[in-house]
């Protein structure tokens, strides 16, 4: 099995803030569930633009979305 | 399940069937050529390998009619960002890498059988293609596997 990437994320949590399904944050991101789902297991490591995306579409900044291991 | 889930859900269906079809296709070509050579295969086999042959062609085009349509489909839905987005695109590259690497160890393996039994460069050629075809179809789908369920 791979080591998960070292990037963590609160995805899922900000996601149950904003009572919000994968498919729905893939939605308002422009992205595809799968990729919701591989980024909140940290199997896919999204790009800036992504990450910047993705913060945007839960309405917090990228640091309070994503942070290095062993940071947060 | 929204439409985008269908339309990946469909372009598995798709690639999984052109895989398939495809080694059907050019696998059951690879038997014809071998019986043709001097592999050693009796040609009591080439009714089911010719069977096979046009079996799995007729299926491979099938498989771009599909494939086609389905193109036609995503487009319709103005979904082709979404169905392009990151993942696919690293998924694509690494299906790729994937199917170059097993190129390579289709040719090593050929140049090792080489060393013992004699065979035309069309047989060579053709495992080649069918692994380079395959191997790059397959991963794409399989890469594309969640990790864990979806909520």
């Amino acid at each position: 099995m791979t080591s998960p990437a070292p990037l963590g994320n609160n995805l899922k949590e900000l996601r149950a803030r904003h009572g919000l399904t994968q498919a729905e944050l893939a939605a308002r991101a422009g992205v595809t569930r799968k990729t919701i789902n591989t980024v909140e297991n940290r199997v896919f490591i999204p790009s800036t633009v992504l990450a910047l995306r993705l913060a945007a579409a839960l309405q917090v900044s990228v640091e309070d979305a994503f942070f290095l291991d062993g940071t947060d | 399940m929204d439409k985008i889930e269908k339309l990946e859900r469909q372009r598995n269906r798709v690639l999984v069937s052109a895989a398939i079809s495809f080694l059907i296709w050019q696998g059951a070509t690879l038997g014809v050529d071998m019986i043709d050579g001097e592999s050693g295969l009796t040609p009591a086999a080439v009714f089911p390998l010719q069977l096979a042959l046009i079996i799995g062609a007729v299926a491979w085009a099938g498989s771009m009619l599909f494939l086609l349509n389905f193109h036609h489909k995503v487009k319709k839905a103005g979904a082709g960002l979404v169905m392009r987005d990151e993942l696919f695109l690293r998924n694509r590259a690494l299906a790729i890498m994937y199917g170059f690497v097993g190129m390579l160890a289709a040719a090593a393996l050929l140049l090792a059988v080489a060393t013992f039994i004699d065979f035309e460069a069309t047989i060579a050629i053709r495992f080649i293609l069918i692994t380079g075809v395959f191997t790059p179809m397959v991963s794409l789908v399989l890469l594309g596997r969640d990790p864990v369920g979806q909520d």
